[in-house]
C-alpha cells in the first residue's frame, strides 16, 4: 500500500511541525505543497497528480484554502477539511444557521445589510451587543456595541470598508468573566479545553490579541 | 545554516531540515520571521507580513 499523503501550507507553524514529525513517526510519507508555489489546472480534472489521494489543508489564509480545496476536490482528492466544512465553519452566519437548525444553544444573533436595519436589529437584541465580520478570525474587528451612539459610529466606519464588512452579523453580548473557554472536539469527545483570559486593555479573550491561557 | 534578522541583524541559526515557510523567532528582538528562498535560490529570513484579513485557523 502506498502510504503517501500531502499537506498544503503557507506557513510552517509549530502545529505543522508537529504534523510533519508525527507523520515521520508513523512512517507515513508526507509531501509538502507551499501554496505560494503551486498553480492548478482547472480543466484537467481527470488526474490527481501532482497531488496525493489525501491532503491536509493547513493554509493560514482562509480564502486561499477555500479556493484551493475546491479545486482539488473536483479532481477527486480528499481534502481535510473539506470545502463544505470549511465554508460553513469559516463563516459565522452559516455556522449559526447550522447550530440553530440542530437546536444547539448559541448566542442570539441577527443579520442586517444597512446601518438603519442594523440599528433596528440592535434595538431588538438590546445593548450591549457584538458586531462581527461573518468571515474573520483571531478576534479581528469583533466590536462591542455599548449603546446606540457607539453602534452608529462603528457601523458608519464599516460602510467605508470592503463590502464583506457590510454584512452585519450582530450578536447578543454574553455576560461573562474576563475569560472564556475554548474546547477542541474530535468526533463526540472534548479532547482539550483552555481558559482564555483577556489582556489588560482588551475585552476579547483571543490569544492572537494577547490573551493568556 | 545561518540567517540574519532583517530588523536587528542578529545572527539566527536555521536548522538544516527547515522548510520554506517555516517560522522562526529572532532570539534577540522577538520578531517572527519566515524562511524563504530568494530569486537566486538562496535561503533567507523575511519578516512576516502583518496579519492579513483572512488569516485564522
Ligand atoms: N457574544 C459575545 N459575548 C461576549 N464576548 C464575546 C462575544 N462574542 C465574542 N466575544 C469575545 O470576543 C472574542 C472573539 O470573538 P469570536 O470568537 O467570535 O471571534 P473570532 O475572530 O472567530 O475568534 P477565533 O479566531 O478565536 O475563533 C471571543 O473570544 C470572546 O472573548
Ligand atoms: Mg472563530
Ligand atoms: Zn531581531
Amino acid at each position: 500500500m502506498n502510504k503517501t499523503i500531502g499537506m498544503i501550507y503557507d506557513q510552517i507553524r509549530p502545529e505543522e511541525r508537529l504534523l510533519i514529525d508525527s507523520a515521520r513517526r508513523k512512517s507515513l510519507r508526507l509531501n509538502l505543497h507551499d501554496a505560494e508555489r503551486i498553480h492548478v489546472d482547472l480543466f484537467d480534472l481527470e488526474k490527481k497528480e501532482p497531488f496525493e489521494d489525501v491532503i491536509l489543508q493547513r493554509c493560514v489564509s482562509y480564502f486561499r484554502s477555500l479556493h484551493l480545496t475546491a479545486s482539488l476536490e473536483k479532481r477527486g482528492v480528499i481534502v481535510i477539511n473539506s470545502s463544505r466544512i470549511a465554508s460553513i465553519c469559516g463563516n459565522k452566519l452559516l455556522t449559526t444557521l447550522e447550530l440553530a437548525k440542530a437546536k444547539i444553544p448559541t448566542p442570539r444573533a441577527r443579520l442586517a445589510f444597512s446601518v438603519e436595519s442594523a440599528l433596528d436589529a440592535l434595538s431588538n437584541l438590546g445593548y450591549p451587543a457584538v458586531l462581527k465580520p461573518v468571515i474573520g478570525s483571531w478576534g479581528r474587528l469583533v466590536a462591542p456595541l455599548k449603546d446606540v451612539e457607539s453602534a452608529k459610529a462603528i457601523l458608519e466606519d464599516r460602510e467605508n470598508m470592503f463590502p464583506l464588512y457590510q454584512v452585519y452579523y450582530i450578536q447578543e453580548m454574553i455576560q461573562r468573566p474576563p475569560r472564556d473557554i475554548r474546547c477542541f472536539i474530535i468526533g463526540d469527545a472534548v479532547v482539550a479545553a483552555i481558559y482564555r483570559y483577556s489582556p489588560k486593555d482588551d475585552w476579547r479573550t483571543n490569544t492572537a490579541r494577547g490573551g493568556a491561557c | 545554516m545561518k540567517g540574519k534578522c532583517p530588523d536587528c541583524s542578529a545572527e539566527i541559526e536555521i536548522a538544516d531540515d527547515s522548510i520554506e515557510g517555516e517560522i522562526v523567532v529572532c532570539p534577540d528582538c522577538g520578531l517572527e520571521l519566515e524562511v524563504k528562498k530568494n530569486a537566486t535560490g538562496k535561503i533567507e529570513l523575511r519578516q512576516i507580513t502583518i496579519e492579513r484579513e483572512d488569516w485564522g485557523e
